[in-house]
């Protein structure tokens, strides 16, 4: 697996400049000294917590950053964001021990593009760097298929017109009184509920038609024939 | 970030991150020995030993948290 090219890897400057960021001083030492033998990749700083990355990944004008999530100060997933934030061409690998698929959601919302576990070789690390300097991405083989079934799931997710046909009775009077511009106040009256029960319902009725507010779930009513008709013909 | 019992946290900062020292520190010794520098094998393999030694103790610590917790729970 490591052949002559590895023993002979020499900085140049066309390598990969790469930043460590691990609170765990022996792995980083571990790590760095493994990754300086790959061919095309330097280690031009190392960082223990979350804003030091930030610092020395700018100041080394760093290519990609590996970066651990549980750091201390700033978290992994912070500092990618705000790394990200002032130069969005570095390329962050998250690696961790985290194999969650909520931390590997959190990683790619931060921006990150790779998410790699620490029981991965050295190898497979060298890889990832190599592929995400070059603008690819790359997930660890047991993190995708979290990632896959995610994606497969927000696919399938209802569209608003999908969520119509779930409205229960009370739902859509609440829709046509919210269309009506009346208070969660003077519909829990009309309908005989509490204004908390409303105020639930409508939370849920929000989250079935996909919308986010009672202005847009007015504009729903409207668009769907299900706002009074004095609303209707005011628009 | 997802809130953690405070004991999950700490085998993942403490003893997760110990392992995965172990195995960087477990791919040198194999590293340096396919490039022929078996003379540094020696102090990579301590630094193994020390990572699986802090392993150990914070698994034990650990444990007997959980025991102490046990007892509290079950007096209560």
């Amino acid at each position: 697996m490591f052949n002559h090219e590895r023993e002979t890897a020499r900085s140049s400057s066309n390598d990969i400049r790469v930043v460590l960021a691990d609170d765990h001083q022996l792995f980083r030492q571990g790590l760095k000294a493994l990754l300086e033998l790959e061919r095309g990749i330097t280690i031009v700083g190392e960082a223990s917590d979350g804003l030091e990355v930030q610092r020395v990944s700018l100041e080394q004008n760093a290519n990609v950053v590996l970066m651990d999530i549980n750091m201390p100060i700033v978290d992994g997933l912070s500092a990618t964001r705000e790394l990200l934030r002032a130069n969005s061409t570095i390329g962050v690998i998250i690696l961790s021990m985290h194999h969650e698929e909520g931390h590997v959601f959190q990683a790619l919302r931060a921006g990150a593009r790779g998410y790699l576990l620490k029981t991965s070789r050295v190898s497979e690390v060298a890889g990832a760097v190599r592929a995400v300097a070059s603008g690819l991405s790359l997930l660890d083989p047991t993190v995708t298929n979290s990632v896959l079934t995610e994606f497969s799931r927000l696919s399938k997710k209802q569209t608003p017109e999908d969520g119509l046909g779930q409205l229960s009775e009370t739902e859509i009077k609440i829709l046509q009184h919210v269309s009506a511009g009346m208070s969660n106040k003077e519909i829990a009256q009309k309908l005989s509920l509490a204004e908390s029960t409303v105020k639930n319902r409508l939370s849920v009725l929000f989250e079935k038609i996909g919308v986010l507010d009672r202005t847009q779930a007015a504009i729903y009513a409207i668009r769907h024939g299900i706002a009074p008709t004095t609303v209707q013909s005011s628009r | 970030m997802v809130a953690q019992h405070p004991l999950a946290r700490r085998i993942h900062d403490r003893v997760l991150g110990l392992l995965g020292t172990a195995l960087v520190k477990t791919e040198m010794c194999e590293t340096l020995g396919q490039l022929g520098r078996q003379d540094e094998i020696p102090a990579t393999l301590l630094e193994l030993r020390s990572a699986l030694e802090q392993t150990v103790d914070e698994l034990r610590a650990i444990m007997a948290e959980l025991r102490d917790d046990n007892l509290k729970n079950h007096a209560a």
